[in-house]
């Protein structure tokens, strides 16, 4: 409007990444370091997950999907105290010998949240709570003037040695979720060792009645999505950032079912002047399914998903196999993407887009 | 945590409870609810003991429970000389804010007042532009500047808005953009902005990203918690959180219980001891003629 604004607002950014998987994947060991798996591990909670890919794909993994044990996600909403996650069999069943994650309630730059990944306990205070607590903690960024600290983040590894009962550092802990944090929050849990409901509702939970909540994938199907007709190799003419940039686009606006990338998309330029892009090649109508899965969502069932659909869906031939676990045939364009978005103040999101054979788009937005 | 620190006190308890349930929606922590004050002080707080303020305690309506309400004055300064007698206001109310009508009065407010706030009507003209060592001598004290930003959105006055926009702007700039408080004068739902919305507003009038959102966290809640120290604690320095109200187990120490309390300033009390109905620990030399008088009279007892 005046042209005294400052152009100080956030800036976004998107890091994408053409990587080839490892010639063999141990279903029950796979890489950690290695893009995507990098990526599901980097984004712990996440609320909403899309399996995308083309119609002809989708049949062949469906039968799969459906299976409780894969396609089916549990987790449980509480209400409890901060300091009652450090108590009794909760924090010995679970945190100690078991892997959960939690997340409790509230904006993450303005209220006070906890979260707990990893045995690590993350607390995210304001300065008010912060000097009651009697804790030490590192300040963080809030959005707020740089250099006046306005907010604290208070970590605890709770799987170490020292943190038991009766130890000094530990008791501490415990008088400040005596004294000050001690408010009931809704809390989401969810349960990384089992996935069956029974383990949440007779676990050591079970005594602070959480409500357990099952998510059945939903699946909606894309019908005559303009396309663009993407092979392996042309791959490498997606390095410029416009050019992946407008992949990236053109997947999210399928994934929102939009009018735009369909193949009658008639719409008055003045409004909108979208055009699906073409990559050099040309442009085909295709059937697209999305199954989305909305929850409290673990690194690891996202990486169980992508694991199965490309186990089923994106098998490649005897004939074409090359010696590294790769595909020879050039002209494959077969593939699967999946999206998964965080809870807000934990992350962006991503994208993983994986091609029969070897090679692995990812785009991760912060 | 976001704050609003100023939503106009209506009677009209319909209108004010949703502005208030939309402020609650929207993210906002804390509310201030504000009554003005003009001219002469109302008789009834000049009595002693003093009687309510207009502002009700508690609501007459149900309000949500995560929300802290609060309740403020604004005084509004047409004339310089008035004693606007700001202690016994602070007595009733939370938060204490000037509204000065023209130069003198933005100065007196700025250098002498004890309010916690200034706040500018800024849909008016102003004759002469704000002056920076003005405004710094207050935002020095602690007193920090107020920007309502929903007078003129709602308002059918077409220099309203402009007004608004130029003050805005020329405070932003002047200010340097430090102790600058955001709240909205919504006297209905219609006037309410997203603590977001609020910070964009700011940026667009020329105030940052970080500065924008330190005014709707940080400056908000400096006022109000200076604004509690100086009602509670003396200076800011001593305040009396437990008092150690134990009468029953003072009997046991005896000797130190007499020695603490000979020190008139130990039991802190806000009357003096020579008015309080403690008795005064007796004297060495009264002790001494209490237990001869004592013996004497026993051994006159003895004798008969």
């Amino acid at each position: 409007m005046l042209d005294i604004r400052k152009d100080d607002g956030p800036h976004s950014k998107v890091f994408f990444s053409h990587t080839l998987l490892p010639g063999y994947i141990d279903p029950r060991n796979p890489s950690t370091k290695k893009k995507p798996f990098s990526t599901f591990l980097a984004q712990p909670f996440s609320h909403t997950v899309d399996l995308i890919l083309p119609e002809e794909i989708y049949e062949l993994v469906q039968a799969h999907l459906e299976k409780a044990s894969v396609g089916q996600l549990h987790y449980a909403r509480v209400f409890m105290r901060l300091g009652e996650l450090l108590e009794g069999d909760f924090f010995t069943e679970y945190i100690k010998k078991g892997n959960i994650m939690m997340l409790s309630e509230g904006r993450p730059l303005a209220d006070n949240v906890f979260s707990l990944y990893e045995g690590k306990l993350r607390l995210e205070l304001d300065r008010a709570t912060y000097e009651r607590c009697g804790l030490v903690g590192q300040p963080v960024e809030d959005g707020g003037r740089k250099h006046q600290k306005a907010r604290w983040v208070v970590e605890y590894d709770l799987r170490a040695p020292s943190m038991l009962h009766g130890k000094k550092g530990f008791s501490r802990l415990e008088w400040a979720c005596r004294n000050v944090l001690n408010q009931s929050l809704m809390w989401l849990f969810s349960d990384l060792r089992s996935s069956t409901v029974e383990a949440l509702r007779k676990g050591p939970i079970a005594k602070h009645h959480p409500f357990v909540a099952t998510v059945q994938p939903e699946t909606s199907v894309l019908e005559n999505v303009a396309s663009p007709n993407l092979t392996i190799s042309g791959l490498s003419g997606l390095y410029k950032q416009e050019v992946s940039m407008a992949l990236l686009e053109w997947l999210h606006l399928a994934n929102l079912n939009s009018p735009r990338v369909r193949q009658d998309n008639q719409i008055d330029s003045f409004l909108s002047r979208y055009e699906v892009p073409d990559f050099g090649g040309e442009i085909v109508s295709q059937g697209l399914v999305r199954v989305r899965w909305r929850g409290f969502i673990s690194p690891r069932f996202v990486r169980e998903l992508y694991l199965r659909a490309r186990k089923h869906s994106l098998q490649v031939e005897e004939d074409k196999r090359d010696g590294e676990g790769g595909t020879s045939y050039l002209e494959e364009d077969r593939w699967c993407a999946i999206t998964a978005k965080a809870f807000e103040g934990y992350g962006g999101c991503y994208t993983v887009m994986q091609f029969a054979g070897r090679d692995t788009l990812t785009w991760e937005c912060d | 945590m976001f704050y609003d620190l100023n939503v106009p006190w209506s009677d009209n308890s319909r209108e004010l409870q949703r502005t208030i349930a939309f402020l609650d929606e929207l993210g906002y922590d804390t509310v201030a609810l504000a009554h003005t004050l003009t001219g002469r002080l109302p008789a009834d707080l000049l009595i002693w003991p003093p009687q309510t303020p207009p502002i009700p305690s508690p609501l007459p309506f149900p309000t949500s429970r995560r929300l802290r309400i609060l309740r403020r004055c604004n005084i509004s300064l047409t004339d310089a000389a008035t004693n606007h007698r700001i202690p016994q206001l602070q007595k009733h109310y939370d938060i204490v804010a000037a509204r000065p009508t023209d130069e003198k009065t933005l100065a007196q407010a700025c250098t002498n007042l004890d309010v916690d706030l200034i706040s500018l009507d800024l849909t008016q003209r102003f004759e002469k532009h704000f002056k920076f060592p003005m405004l710094g001598a207050a935002i020095t004290r602690g007193v920090k500047i107020e920007l309502c930003y929903s007078q003129a959105l709602l308002s059918s006055d077409p220099n309203a808005k402009r007004n608004l926009i130029g003050n805005a702007t020329q405070l932003i700039r002047v200010s340097r953009g430090r102790g600058l408080v955001f709240s909205s004068e919504a006297k209905s739902v219609l006037g309410i902005r997203a603590p977001s919305d609020v910070i964009n507003l700011a940026s667009v009038w020329g105030l940052g990203h970080e500065r924008g959102k330190d005014g709707l966290t940080k400056e908000p809640r400096a006022v109000v918690e200076f604004a509690r120290l100086k009602r509670t604690s003396f200076k800011g320095v001593v305040d009396v959180i437990y008092g150690g109200e134990k009468a029953v187990e003072e009997k046991e120490t005896g000797k130190k219980a007499t020695n603490a309390q000979k020190r008139k300033a130990a039991s802190m009390e806000s009357t003096p001891v020579s008015l309080s109905e403690q008795e005064k620990p007796a004297s060495k030399r009264q002790q001494k003629r209490n237990k001869k008088a004592q013996e004497e009279s026993e051994k006159e007892k003895a004798d008969e």
